[in-house]
């Protein structure tokens, strides 16, 4: 909403500055920001153009004369608009417009003495076609400062709210402004006389009555319809609208002045003189003021003709063929309330937005909607010369509520003191009309154009809103008697994973990890290999290549490593966390990515490729720093796949890992066709953990065991283990078949593990003893290395190599 | 036969030259030849030695005083000497560093997000401040997310938050939530009063992504009821907030606004940090800057979650993640936030 500061001047007495202005409606609730207006000239007067030649060697120039009553001067003009006798903003030699000097200049060899302006280059206008014309009535200012007409003003651009449609107007923002400052506000000149009543004029069919709440309409004879005169032209533009003949003028001009959407009709173009609102019939049409054709739903509401014929979308926009023109003498008034949800719902469907419906969907008002209309009855008698000679009008304002106010619940509820005879005081200058007073509460009615106060908070909101909280003395609150917060299960979960994500951060950012923040949406090209049908697809996506929720981390953060690595990043070691959405779940995760050399390219040379192994210490650590006691286990995935129809997996194979029998995860390299179609040739391992699976491990609780103080001796075997033989299985079956031995084995490692000539797999175990309680002498050494080899022996397959 | 003088001689020439060949020593290998040299079997000890079998007993004594003298001092010069070999030893062992201003080895630097750390940091001070933490599902119902938080339906105020709409699962009709308000709704059907609770997470806006704007951002909520907290309250909440994200004691202020799920609602400001107040172009000359969205919980909102308003009553709060970030930083279009260029992450 755009007001101007001298407008706003007709409605309360102002002294503060613009500035001060504009910080005293922002806080009142509307951010409001301001800029100069009609600043950007100075030495431009009103002149008339008094003959008009083309240019001697310039097709599209002309040369002109322009009068400003005392000198003629000779000007090139390169508008194509330009015409005698116009009356038009001329900038002398010496004039400056935005900032610029007019200089004597030569264009295409003919001297021009100035320039005409458009209202682009005077800053009234975003943008504007060929010169700006002034309306006729200027003409008796020829030489006058441009300024005079277009005075020095401001623009305060105030934020609308969607509960507040009285304030998208000057007197609106007045009356706020009034009650703030505690001023007077004046009430702006409106047609008095009675004007006959004619119920001719206008239908409400039943069917319509529920979306109609209102409808006044007045019809105007003997009209001129010419351009606006230039100070309202230039009061429309400050509030950003076009000028287009004066009586649509005169419709805006009081919209942006008391915030209710008007109408004009050419009642000649209408059929029987009067309209009928009516339901639309479904796929109706109607070519609107816009130039666009719309197909009409049978609950929308229509303006139509005595025949019936559309002429307009109830509150939305008017018809192309009944609109008031330049020949216009007959217009029809329409000032109506339409029901809000009504006019919400078709322009929703009809993808339009008018500053009527923007209006009319916030609610509008019966009492609003009379004043506008006399306003305009008023402007069109002065500015079209327009007489008005009937008048209809449908519908009653709904009965006012009734709120009970206490005056103890105010401070209570928000914490500020305001003195009981101020709460009246901001009440009654916010129009709310104080019905009943007691000692503890007062009775209040909200004006008929505040449809959003229904309950005591709201008027305490208006109260406060207005007190300001500035001036507001909060009773301090003790930070201590805050409740404490909930400790149901639920939420204790929703904290563990707050946790358990916050230390995996840290963990992973101190092995060198990178973390990333995707927006989680991916392309349909990963269709591919999630199941489109498992995934949450987006009804309205913002771009093509955002069309699902992430099903995994995995999708964004390979086009992440896979576009890093292009630039030459080869060690990439990246995480994510975030909630991931496949099979109709949601579910919190983790992704890892490794790929390279985990130190980087260094100058020592030296290499420790990410894989598998990485992975697992990464994960295992990190579980360890998350403050978890678990043992994971790490099992590959089944050869069997289960999902049908196949459809190829993003990894190249699966090692689910688990604890306790719950899946935690899984870990892999990445499948080589996605690898090799990105042009990478190294391994890229990914993990990808369930936060809330993670989460709910067990908590590391470290409780002190005596250690036995005897030294330890260590003794190597090297076996040739079968292929179906893993070294926690070798370690299980050693320390099974050692039995009450098996306490004073410390530890068992690999130490080396090679692949034989022969394909087999020869790995060497070092086997740690301590005794609990003595040192073993040489015998008990000798006998226990016996022990260990023939329990290793004892796994089948297994072979001790000598 | 040699003389006693003789091999006093032979005794005082070894006196007089063994240490000098200790020094020439570089490794325990060399200082082992050099003992053994002297001391060995067939050292230059024993060959003296073997020949003083013929000397009287006088003699005997004077020479084996001396040829003692001489083992035990070339015993603890060995000793000696080898002490320093193995230390110069380990020294070479060690290597030289030399060029100190290489870059390190084998210690690479990961990183967290700048985003995510600011969303850890502000959780983390409510938590402090005795909040709890609830999360929710980004995928929710209408009723959820809107119709419970006292947005009217079909309502512009609906459009104040562009949405996302999801393909459903049944007939129901779901979106991605446009705020973490919804978990309010969650968090308050699912327990019993008092509530004191932040709810940090990701959201979803329908809109086109430019510097200031993302179709997905994150928040932090946080909420508070009882039977007495109020704006007064939450200003107090605020304040500790500010102070120990800051790290500084800074004015706040509270500007009406609206939201659909408070009443009254407000915005809430932060003087500018550049300006301490004064006006600059961070704060747009107003000498504060907009922090976040406030208000006492609507009593509608309150009566959908089965609490009674006439009974409690309670402050909201929705804190812009990224809104903060970017402040923080100095981070000057959101878009670098989601785009984790190395360029970018490795500032943090």
């Amino acid at each position: 909403m755009l007001l101007s500061y001298e407008w706003l001047k007709d409605f309360i007495a102002i002294k503060e500055t613009p500035q001060e202005l504009s910080r005293i409606i922002t806080s009142l609730g509307f951010e409001a920001t301001l800029r100069p207006a009609n600043s950007g000239f100075s030495g431009v007067v009103v002149a008339k153009v008094v003959s008009k030649i083309s240019h001697p060697s310039a097709d599209k120039l002309s040369v002109c004369e322009v009068s400003d009553g005392a000198a003629t001067y000779k000007v090139v003009c390169g508008a194509a608009n330009v015409a005698v006798a116009q009356i038009v903003p001329f900038a002398k030699i010496g004039a400056k417009i935005q900032g610029i000097e007019i200089k004597k200049a030569k264009l295409r060899g003919v001297e021009s003495e100035g320039m005409i302006c458009s209202e682009k280059e005077l800053g009234l206008a975003d943008s504007s076609e060929g010169i700006m014309t002034l309306a006729a009535d200027a003409e008796a200012r020829l030489g006058a400062d441009f300024s005079l007409l277009y005075t020095p003003d401001f623009v305060i651009e105030v934020e609308p709210l969607p509960n507040r449609p009285d304030i998208l107007s000057h007197y609106g923002v007045a009356q706020e402004i009034a009650a703030k400052l505690n001023r007077p506000l004046k009430i702006p000149e409106v047609h008095r006389d009675k004007i006959n009543p004619d119920g001719r004029l206008a239908d409400i069919e039943q069917a319509a009555s529920d979306d109609c709440e209102s409808y006044i309409a007045v019809a105007i004879d003997g009209a001129s319809v010419g351009e606006s005169p230039e100070w309202l032209k230039n009061r429309l533009r400050l509030a950003g609208y076009r000028p287009i003949n004066a009586a649509v003028d005169v419709t805006n001009y009081v919209m942006a002045e008391l915030g209710h959407p008007l109408h004009v009709f050419d009642r000649d173009k209408l059929s029987g003189g009067k309209v009928v609102a009516r339901p639309a019939a479904s796929g109706e049409k109607i070519k609107a003021l816009d130039g666009k054709v719309y197909t009409l739903a049978a609950r929308d509401l229509l303006i139509a003709d005595g025949a019936l014929a559309a002429v307009a979308i109830a509150g939305i926009i008017g018809g192309e063929g009944s609109a008031v023109s330049f020949s216009t003498t007959k217009i029809l008034l329409e000032s109506a309330v339409f029901n809000p949800r009504g006019i919400f719902a078709t322009r929703r469907r009809l993808k339009v937005s008018t500053e009527s419906s923007y209006r009319f969907e916030r609610g509008m008002n019966k009492e609003r909607s009379m004043l506008a209309c006399l306003r305009a009855v008023e402007l069109l008698k002065s500015v079209c010369s327009g007489r008005p000679v009937s008048i209809f009008d449908h519908g009653v304002a709904p009965a006012r509520n009734k709120i009970a106010v206490f005056y103890d619940k105010i401070r209570s509820h928000s914490g500020v003191s305001v003195a009981d005879a101020k709460v009246r005081g901001i009440l009654t200058a916010l129009a709310f009309d104080i019905v009943r007073e007691e000692h503890d509460f007062i009775v209040v009615e909200p004006p008929s154009f505040r449809r959003d106060i229904v309950i005591q908070e709201d008027v305490i909101e208006e109260i406060i809103r207005v007190f300001g909280y500035d001036n507001a003395s909060f009773e301090a609150a003790a930070p201590d008697s805050h409740p404490a917060g909930a400790r149901a299960a639920g939420f204790a979960a929703a904290r563990r994973r707050f946790d358990l994500v916050a230390a995996a951060r840290r963990f992973l950012a101190a092995s060198g990890f990178v973390e990333h923040v995707n927006y989680g949406m991916i392309s349909p090209e990963w269709f591919e290999y999630f199941d489109e049908k498992e995934c949450v697809k987006i009804i309205n996506p913002v771009s093509p290549d955002a069309v699902a929720l992430r099903p995994s981390l995995f999708s964004q953060m390979w086009r992440n490593f896979t576009a890093d690595f292009g630039e030459g990043l080869e060690t990439q070691m990246i995480f994510e966390t975030g909630n991931v959405f496949y099979g109709g779940a949601q579910s919190n995760s983790l992704g890892i990515l490794a790929s390279g050399n985990i130190f980087g390219r260094n100058w020592k040379k030296g290499v420790f490729v990410a894989d598998f192994f990485f992975l697992k210490g990464i994960v295992e650590n990190l579980l360890f720093f998350a403050g978890k006691d678990v043992a994971l286990e790490f099992r590959a995935a089944s050869e069997v796949a289960p999902r049908v129809p196949a459809r190829p997996d993003f990894l190249a194979s699966r090692i689910n890992i688990m604890a306790d029998g719950v899946a935690l995860g899984c870990v892999g390299p990445v499948a080589p066709s996605l690898a090799l179609d990105a042009g990478v040739n190294a391994p890229v391992w990914w993990v990808e953990l369930d936060v809330a699976a993670l989460s709910l491990l067990r908590e590391r609780a470290s409780v002190y065991k005596a250690y036995s103080p005897f030294p330890p001796s260590s003794m190597d075997f090297s076996c040739i283990i079968p292929t179906t033989a893993s070294s926690d299985a070798v370690r299980e079956n050693l320390l099974r078949s050692l039995g009450a031995d098996a306490r004073t084995v410390e530890s068992v490692m690999p130490t080396d593990l090679w692949r034989t000539p022969d394909g087999e797999t020869s790995m060497t175990l070092r086997v740690t003893l301590r005794h609990p309680s003595k040192t073993l002498d040489t015998a008990e050494l000798g006998a226990l290395h016996e022990k260990i080899a023939n329990a290793l022996a004892s796994t089948p397959g297994l072979k001790l190599r000598a | 036969m040699p003389e006693s003088k003789e091999i006093v001689a032979a005794l005082e020439k070894i006196k007089s030259e063994y240490a000098a060949a200790a020094k020439a020593a570089k490794s325990s290998a060399e200082l082992g030849d050099w003992k053994a040299k002297y001391l060995g079997k067939k050292g230059e000890l024993s060959s003296v030695m073997s020949s003083m079998g013929a000397l009287g007993a006088e003699d005997k004594k004077v020479v084996g005083r001396i040829a003692n003298e001489i083992k035990s001092a070339v015993e603890a010069l060995y000793e000696e000497q080898l002490e320093a070999v193995h230390s110069s030893e380990y020294l070479a062992r060690l290597g030289v560093v030399g060029d100190v201003t290489l870059p390190s080895v084998g210690v690479p630097r990961g990183r967290t997000h700048p985003l995510y750390d600011t969303l850890e940091e502000i959780s983390s001070i409510f938590i402090s401040l005795g909040f709890s933490v609830a999360d929710g599902p980004e995928i929710e119902d209408d009723y959820h997310n809107f119709a419970a938080l006292n947005f009217p339906d079909a309502h512009p105020a609906k459009e104040m938050q562009d949405t996302f709409y999801v393909s459903s699962v049944g007939d129901k009709e779901m979106l991605l939530r446009t705020h973490t308000s919804p978990v309010q709704i969650r968090a308050m059907k699912s327990g019993k009063p008092p509530f004191k609770f932040i709810a940090p997470g990701r959201v979803y806006r329908h809109e086109a992504i430019d510097a200031a704007h993302s179709y997905v951002f994150h928040q932090v909520e946080g909420f508070c009821v009882d039977n007495k907290t109020n704006l007064a309250d939450l200003k107090t909440v605020l304040e500790m907030f500010i102070e120990k994200y800051f790290g500084k004691r800074l004015p706040i202020r509270f500007r009406p606004s609206y939201f659909p799920f408070t009443e009254p609602s407000v915005e809430v400001d932060v003087e500018c940090l550049v300006c301490s107040g004064a006006g600059c172009k961070a704060c747009k000359n107003s000498g504060y800057i907009e922090l976040l969205g406030a208000g006492m919980i609507h009593p509608n909102v309150l009566s959908n979650c089965g609490l009674d308003p006439n009974i409690w009553q309670g402050y909201a709060f929705g804190i812009g993640v990224e809104r903060f970030a970017m402040q923080k930083y100095g981070v000057d279009d959101m878009r670098l936030f989601y785009k984790n260029e190395m360029r970018f992450l490795g500032q943090f």
